[in-house]
């Protein structure tokens, strides 16, 4: 299974990963991003997702 | 007959058009034709973790069914039997985006100074400043400023040489633009303002210096030019495509171009009088081409934001500062943070921070609203201020 990992310290609040898969993120009210599905569904949206972010503050670990 | 999309550039705008398009599941086949060798890749880090060698920058865009040619450039675009004419061929479009991108401007009176747009250019400026004794950087803009941040983060000695009397005072306003400037002195880079390059001093064939105007020469054996970038579409001359005086493709709203069935996005374009110049503008307009492209009528506003990188200090800026009635109000913290906000009216109009990432984000949320000032004034309290110049 593979599990979403989210950097805060990099994070710039930016939301493409939310434009990309609002299912799976949404950024908070502290203006960082929050995981809403650790263990995504959709693999493959959620691979994009981690590839849009343009600081790299997502990861898929298998 | 297959339906085709062409994409042409494959960087922040040309990835979220391609993967846009294909979502929208309209073609039955979208190519990317990119210039470079290397997969697409963000190209932030480049100036930051990549030029100390820190990593390598993360791939971009995930490609499935999207077919990718690296290694392919376009030099014509015929409008009227729909071709793309590349290096490698003649290939046909149903609909085509445009997002060759920008490349930097040069430095007509130091031929050997570099600049810094590609991977390749980062690993060599990267291998240049590791072999430098004294580093100078034409442009002191967010670049020239992270360029100069990678040297001293190796402990190497380098000037900034900036032509405008206070660098980034456009975009942040004076107040801040004087607080930068106070940044890059803590941090043992030289700023030398008002200074305009006329050349540079050889010895052996090899850089020593640069030359100003005012007569004065500022030692360095590496010279990197900083100094903003121009559109590249030199290869659409012929098409008969509208562009602007600095060459870059006039869209409206909708991303569309002065061609049928073309339309264009990020820092190749002027998108309603709007310039691009950052990733998140790039792949959002990216992204509306790619839709309109498959059929939907998606309108781009701007949203500015951009962020930096200096001495391990993370800089954001939301909006703009310049030309607003209500002077820059400034809260500023002993650890050397700063959160900085203006306005119009009852209207939050630009942020700026350094090393409040929490505080732009709750105020970016709210840029332009009515009433925003309001929510500006309580982030900025309980002390707020007009700093002193
Ligand atoms: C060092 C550096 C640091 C940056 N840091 C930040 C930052 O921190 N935050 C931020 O928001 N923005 C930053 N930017 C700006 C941001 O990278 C750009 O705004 C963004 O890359 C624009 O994307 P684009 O796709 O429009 O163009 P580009 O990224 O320029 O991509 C255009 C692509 O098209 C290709 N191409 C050109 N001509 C042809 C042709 N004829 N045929 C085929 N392909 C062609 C090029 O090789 C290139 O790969 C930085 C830029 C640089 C250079
Ligand atoms: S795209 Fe990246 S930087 Fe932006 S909110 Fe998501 S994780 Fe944060």
């Amino acid at each position: 299974m593979s599990r979403i990992v989210a950097d805060h310290a990099v994070c710039e609040g930016i939301g493409m990963c939310e434009t990309t898969a609002h299912e799976m993120f949404v950024v908070g009210d502290d203006g960082l991003v929050e995981v809403l599905q650790f263990e995504p569904d959709d693999v493959t949206l959620a691979r994009a997702a981690v590839a849009a972010c343009p600081v790299s503050a997502l990861r898929l670990q298998d | 007959m297959v339906r085709r999309l062409v994409v042409v550039g494959a960087s922040h705008a040309g990835v979220a058009a391609a993967t846009a398009a294909r979502d929208a599941g309209a073609y039955d086949e979208v190519v990317v034709v990119g210039a470079e060798e290397r997969a697409p890749y963000q190209r932030p880090p480049l100036s930051k973790e990549v030029l100390t060698g820190a990593a390598e920058p993360a791939q971009l865009g995930v490609l499935d069914q999207v077919t990718l040619h690296t290694g392919m450039r376009a030099r014509g675009l015929d409008p009227v039997r729909r071709v793309l004419v590349t290096d490698a061929g003649e290939v046909g479009y149903d609909a085509l985006v445009i997002a060759t991108g920008a490349r930097p401007r040069t430095l007509p009176a130091i031929p050997e100074a570099l600049t810094l747009r590609t991977y390749d250019d980062a690993r060599g400026l990267g291998a240049a400043l590791a072999g430098a004794r004294r580093v100078a950087v034409v442009g002191a803009g967010f670049i020239g400023a992270e360029v100069a941040s990678a040297v001293r983060s190796r402990g190497g000695a380098v000037t900034l040489l900036e032509q405008a009397p206070l660098p980034l005072c456009g975009l942040v306003g004076e107040d801040v633009a004087q607080r930068l400037l106070a940044l890059h002195a803590a941090h043992g880079t030289s700023v030398r303002v008002g200074a305009r390059v006329i050349g540079a001093r050889r010895a052996a064939g090899r850089v020593t210096g640069v030359e100003l105007a005012d007569g004065e020469l500022v030692a360095a054996d590496v010279v990197v030019a900083a100094l903003g970038v121009a559109p590249d579409t030199g290869w659409l001359t012929a098409s008969g495509i509208a562009l602007d005086a600095d060459g870059a493709v006039r869209c409206d709203d909708r991303l569309r171009t002065s061609l049928p069935h073309v339309l264009a996005a990020g820092d190749v374009a002027r998108v309603a009088g709007h310039g691009c110049g950052h990733v998140l503008t790039a792949t959002e307009q990216g992204r509306a081409a790619g839709m309109n492209a498959a059929g939907a009528d998606e309108a781009w506003s701007p949203r500015p934001f951009a962020w930096s990188q200096w001495y391990g200090h993370r800089l954001q800026l939301v909006g703009r500062f310049h030309g607003l009635a209500t002077p820059a109000l400034i809260a500023r913290d002993e650890d050397g943070s700063l959160l900085a906000v203006a306005g119009e009216a009852d209207r939050l109009l630009g942020v700026f921070g350094l090393d409040r990432p929490r505080q732009v984000a709750a105020l970016r949320r709210v840029v332009g609203e009515p009433g925003s000032w309001e929510r500006a004034l309580e982030q900025i309290s309980p002390a707020p201020a007009p700093i002193p110049a």
